[in-house]
């Protein structure tokens, strides 16, 4: 009796050696693993080849198993094999080789459209949008409403001059091309006046991305007159420095960050009624534009917007994954995770779908940009010969 | 189409094999973690094909990143393409030789294959890997401690049948 009983805890045992084998796949390992790990990891001879005459798989031994390796054997279990994970280096040496650095933008855009790959946002949405908002439990109408009237008296809310942003794209083009506008009159001396901007708009080399900010400039004086006082310095003498230019892009970045553009009337809020979207509008509207510039700047809108589009459908797939992943066993979990994996394939369906239309765009953007180039030098060229 | 002298290099170090297409895209590395984060999220779905075709972008995009050929090559494991798989993790091993995902899981995949170099990718994967961060770790210390407990048993046992 107690050799049967024996008998029977020697087959259980023996069962738990398979189990502990097929944990790594279900083949015999022991002999070859001996001879080359074995000298891999510093095991003595004698040693070896004791494992090796002991019949079976030493590398499972059944009493090692049985003594304690066996919770070993659940730990594994817990730790599958090829689970997919993203390690980036750990030496600061490694770390970003390849990537491009923060802030910096895409080479194939054209200059001056600013364009740049969507960022990914966290899911903490910080009310950026009406949906972030209602997310988060704020009423949505609350930031989409625009200031009437009475709200201006109130002081509630504050319109600002639709033309603001036009200053401001004109102010960066002018702080990223500061020494093309310094030297197109006279000497390099930094500084910057009337007529600067003129001989780039007489310019007719000068792409129409330099000509359209210093029309905007030469045709709005009250803008021109903010940027010569912006660093305060000086009174009005009709010259512009280089910190005259970042002065006034923090004034004007820190006026529509605290006004943003939904707090807007006048064109605006027209254009809402007219159910044309306020940038859109105030794009058309603009008198400093070429009309080429105009379109390419409703596309750059367009495929900005769509950025943002693709940004949240990530974000919501990131939300629906973390949900799928955190769902239980039960015949309930299982319904909601084939919700769940439909709710997926409609986002990416969706987001293949904005990815497309961005290309669209940008494949769109690239062409008109080309076309313009050749039509001005076909001008050039036929001035030439007359 | 206007470019200024910084993006003219960096085009022609595209042409020359010394700069990545992420850097001529302008594609961050913050940008290749919220991608990769959706690809292990396939993946853990079991959405495998998706989930290659998001990573095999970010090794195209960026060939130096051994985070992305790592994680490529787990999920050419899952489909049981080993060549595929192997290749991958030993090209992440390039790049970076300490990567604790290469190393563990190129390490199963020699044992299986009766390679006993196998051991050696799985003591460098803990050693990459000491605090276990990572699963890929935490699986290559518990395989060296099974192996370390059953050749200790054995030292003390000596002979067959003197145990």
């Amino acid at each position: 009796m107690a050799f049967e009983f024996l008998s029977e805890i020697g087959k259980g045992i023996e069962n738990i050696a398979v189990g502990a084998i097929r944990t790594l796949g279900d083949f015999d390992i022991a002999n070859r693993l001996i001879d080359s790990g074995a000298q891999a990891l510093g095991i003595s001879d004698p040693v070896k080849n004791v494992a090796k005459v002991v019949g079976g798989v030493v590398f499972f031994d059944p009493v090692v198993i049985a003594n304690g390796a066996l919770g070993l054997w659940e730990e594994l279990n817990r730790c599958p094999p090829a689970k997919t994970e993203y390690a980036p280096p750990a030496t600061r040496e490694s770390c970003g080789n390849g990537w491009a650095k923060p802030g910096q933008r895409s080479t194939l855009v054209p200059p001056g459209l600013g364009f740049n790959w969507p960022t990914v946002r966290e899911p903490s949405f910080q009310g950026s949008s009406p949906a972030a908002a209602s997310a988060e439990g704020d009423d949505p109408e609350e930031l989409s409403s625009g200031a009437g009237p009475e709200d201006f008296e109130s002081g509630a809310a504050w319109p600002v001059d639709p033309n603001l942003n036009d200053y401001l794209r004109a102010l960066k083009v002018l702080q990223a091309n500061w020494r093309t506008f310094d030297t197109a009159v006279g000497a390099r001396d930094g500084l910057l006046s009337r007529e600067n901007l003129r001989a780039v708009v007489d310019n007719p080399a000068a792409s129409e991305v330099l000509k359209g900010a210093s029309r905007f400039l030469l045709d709005h004086a009250e803008y021109y007159h903010r940027l010569e006082m912006a660093a305060g310095i000086g009174g009005p003498d009709r010259i512009v420095g280089v910190g005259d230019v970042s002065a006034a892009i923090a004034e004007a970045e820190a006026v529509l960050r605290r006004y943003p553009a939904d707090s807007t009337w006048g064109p605006s809020s027209l254009a809402r009624a007219s159910g044309v979207p306020h940038g859109v509008r105030s794009i058309l509207d603009s008198s400093s534009m070429s009309l080429e510039e105009k379109v390419e700047a409703v596309l750059q809108l367009i495929a900005e917007q769509t950025d943002d589009q693709i940004s949240e459908v990530m974000d919501q797939m990131a939300q629906v994954s973390q949900r799928r992943a955190g769902l239980g066993q039960g015949t309930n979990a299982r319904k909601s995770a084939a919700a769940m994996d439909q709710s997926m394939e409609r986002l990416q369906l969706r987001l293949q779908k904005l990815i497309e239309r961005r290309r669209q765009m940008f494949e769109l953007m690239s062409t008109l940009s080309e076309k313009s180039n050749e039509m001005a030098k076909t001008a050039i060229q036929n001035m030439g010969r007359a | 189409m206007e470019m200024n002298r910084e993006e003219a290099e960096t085009l022609r170090g595209f042409a020359r094999g010394e700069k990545t297409w992420a850097e001529v895209e302008g594609f961050t590395q913050e940008d290749a973690r919220k991608v990769a984060e959706v690809g292990c999220d396939l993946a853990e779905l079991g959405r495998l094909d998706e989930a290659r075709v998001l990573f095999e972008g970010l090794v195209e995009l960026n060939p130096k990143d051994s985070g992305a050929r790592s994680a490529l090559g787990t999920v050419y494991q899952k489909l049981n393409w080993v060549d595929e798989a192997l290749a991958a993790y030993s090209a992440a091993l390039e790049s970076d030789e300490q990567n604790p995902i290469a190393l563990s899981n190129r390490g199963e995949l020699r044992l299986r294959a009766g390679d006993g170099e196998g051991l050696v990718d799985l003591k460098k994967a803990c050693e990459a890997d000491p605090e276990g961060r990572t699963t890929a770790g935490q699986r290559a210390a518990l395989l060296l401690k099974v192996v370390d407990q059953a050749v200790a048993r054995q030292a003390v046992n000596g002979e067959p049948g003197k145990g």
